[in-house]
């Protein structure tokens, strides 16, 4: 498991940030979701160790979280979505301090600072001191800081955060590229196209509790469960039928998504096309857009919001 | 700036051989003196060691010489243990301020944190760290100067009498070195503006020694008042141990003073880490 946790809640006055959380999250990429207040930031600092819960017990690959042992956070990077360095110190400094915090020895960090600063494209800049570095270079520094000592597991919150475009595709392909060589990753982010490039699964969660946990391709219909519909003539009578048999479906001008489940199928759906009289030019397998699925998963207040 | 994937390279090194409380002193220590204003400062304070390594061998040349001198006392180890106390306060208020207070300032502090590193770590590192600019502040000009002038009085039968108070001298920078960094640590950890630090730390010196300088006048008990201030505890120290005057207090009192200032900032600066994941 990458982490697991069994009734976790974090409360900060009356409000409760993390409520009886409990989850399994499997190894690999997972893209940490939710409205603003749905508790992901108080998820990444008990994570990490930063804080205590009030309730509850939290594993992080495998080996319990205590602020008070650290030493299970030697393979884990974590990349803040603030800036995280001090301006006088250069970019080799920073990261080796970062490396040597890590637990690597002294001449090993400031090696793995030149190899990781060089994988992140700052290999030419990396003795000027960052407070003269641009947004982009910053996030790229601090992706080297959070990866110069070969991490399991990284945490990354708002990896793009304040990227022209540009940077925002290169930081993307550092970072799937850091999945593809098999480094998990949690990432946290409101830019959801992105969740969806970098990774494989998501964890929605909503005040506090989870909305949903699992493939992106379950929470987006790639599965075969919803099936995209185009008739040739008027969708009325189709949508209709449909609406009569109690099937599920969203509709547009030119397009009916409709639900499938398990005890639906296919065929069952031409059948009802063809009982209403319709004569069907597109017949695929549909994909909401993630955002689309995460929002159908959020409580509906939260959606009005 | 191009990326280079092909760059990157698993690390199957040893991990966990450096300490890191030592890891977080080298840090802090390295940084403040690659600041000029650190430089400066410790220039500054080095001009009276200086002066004194040079009015030692003065002075020893003139007694090997045969010329009248009185017995060496105390006096001129108790001057220099109270400027030591002093310098050391002026060195930290130029460059120690900022050791917690910036980590707040440039969000830095959730990052070390969230590495391999417990709060005790990150306190015991910063605390070292200054306490050994202290220590070439204060520390390294007392065992010197203090070295020189026993070695040189040693040599003509002279250094009796003042081989207690240069031990003691040397007590006193250390205690000044370590009370004053933990003070100081601990105000920085309040507040990531580190101007607001300055301020405080300027506070902690001088309104305790005013409010002592009021006890003082109001009821006469000048020893008892001394209590209530930093440098006015170490000079209860310097009298008794380096003068020998009974001050009127206790001779423990001005250690409890000192011990329950340390400990309480050591406290304070613990309680503000604990909050350090809901700093950002």
């Amino acid at each position: 498991m990458l982490f697991s946790t069994d009734t976790l809640t974090k409360t900060y006055g009356s409000e409760r940030a993390v409520d009886g959380l409990s989850v399994d999250v499997p190894e690999g990429r997972v893209g940490l979701l939710g409205p603003n207040g749905a508790g992901k930031s108080t998820l990444i600092r008990l994570l990490l160790g930063l804080i205590d819960p009030d309730h509850g017990s939290l594993e992080l690959l495998g080996k319990p979280v205590q602020p008070h042992e650290p030493g299970s956070r030697r393979t884990i990077g974590y990349m803040p979505e603030h800036d995280a360095h001090l301006p006088h110190m250069t970019a080799v400094e920073s990261v080796a301090y970062s490396g040597r915090l890590s637990g690597l020895p002294r001449q090993a960090s400031f090696q793995r600072a030149h190899q990781v600063l060089r994988y992140v494209g700052l290999d030419e800049a990396r003795y000027r001191p960052l407070s003269g570095y641009s947004t982009g270079m910053l996030q790229r520094a601090k992706l080297a800081q959070s990866i110069v000592h070969d991490p399991d597991l990284l945490f990354l919150d708002e990896p793009t955060s304040g990227l022209d475009p540009d940077g925002r595709r290169e930081m993307l392909e550092l970072v799937g590229d850091l999945g593809e060589r098999g480094t998990d990753l949690i990432v946290s982010s409101h830019l959801l196209h992105e969740v969806e490039q970098v990774c494989d699964r998501v964890l929605v969660l909503d005040d506090g509790q989870v909305a949903f946990e699992g493939a992106i391709a379950e929470m987006t219909g790639d599965d075969g469960d919803v099936v995209e519909v185009q008739v040739r003539a008027e969708l009325t009578p189709l949508a209709q039928a449909l609406d009569e048999r109690g099937w599920s479906f969203e509709r547009d001008d030119t397009t009916l998504r409709v639900e499938l489940g398990a005890d639906r199928s296919k065929d069952e759906l031409l059948e009802i096309a063809l009982d209403a009289g319709v004569q069907i030019r597109h017949f695929m397998p549909a994909r909401r857009s993630l955002e689309a699925a995460v929002l159908g998963v959020l409580d509906p207040k939260q959606r009005a919001e | 700036m191009p990326i280079h994937p092909d760059s990157y390279e698993p690390y199957d090194g040893p991990r966990g051989t450096e300490r890191p409380w030592w890891t977080v002193a080298r840090q802090t220590l390295g940084s403040m003196l690659s600041w000029t204003r650190t430089k400066l400062t410790l220039l500054a304070v080095w001009v009276f060691p200086a002066l004194a390594l040079i009015g030692v061998i003065v002075e020893y040349s003139l007694r090997s010489s045969g010329t009248e001198l009185p017995v060496p006392e105390g006096q001129f180890v108790g001057a220099f243990a109270t400027y030591q106390a002093y310098a050391v306060a002026l060195v930290y208020l130029a460059s120690g301020c900022g050791i917690v207070s910036h980590d707040i300032r440039y969000r830095t502090l959730p990052f070390v944190l969230s590495k391999p590193i417990t709060r005790w770590d990150y306190l015991g590192g910063k605390l070292l760290g200054l306490s050994l600019l202290g220590a070439l502040t204060a520390v390294v000009p007392t065992l010197l100067v203090g070295a020189l002038r026993l070695g040189m009085l040693a040599s003509i039968d002279l250094a009796g009498p003042i081989v207690g108070a240069t031990l003691a001298a040397l007590g006193v920078a250390i205690a000044a070195v370590v009370v004053t960094a933990a003070l100081v640590g601990a105000i920085s950890s309040l507040s990531g503006r580190t101007g607001l630090v300055v301020l405080g730390v300027i506070g902690a010196f001088v309104a305790p020694w005013i409010l002592s300088s009021i006890l003082q006048l109001a009821t006469e008990a000048k020893a008892a008042g001394n209590l209530v201030s930093l440098h006015g505890a170490f000079s209860l120290v310097i009298d008794q141990w380096i003068y020998g005057d009974a001050s009127g207090v206790p001779a423990w009192s001005p250690f409890v003073a000192l011990g329950v200032l340390c400990g309480g900032s050591i406290a304070v600066m613990h309680w503000r880490l604990k909050q350090a994941g809901d700093i950002h």
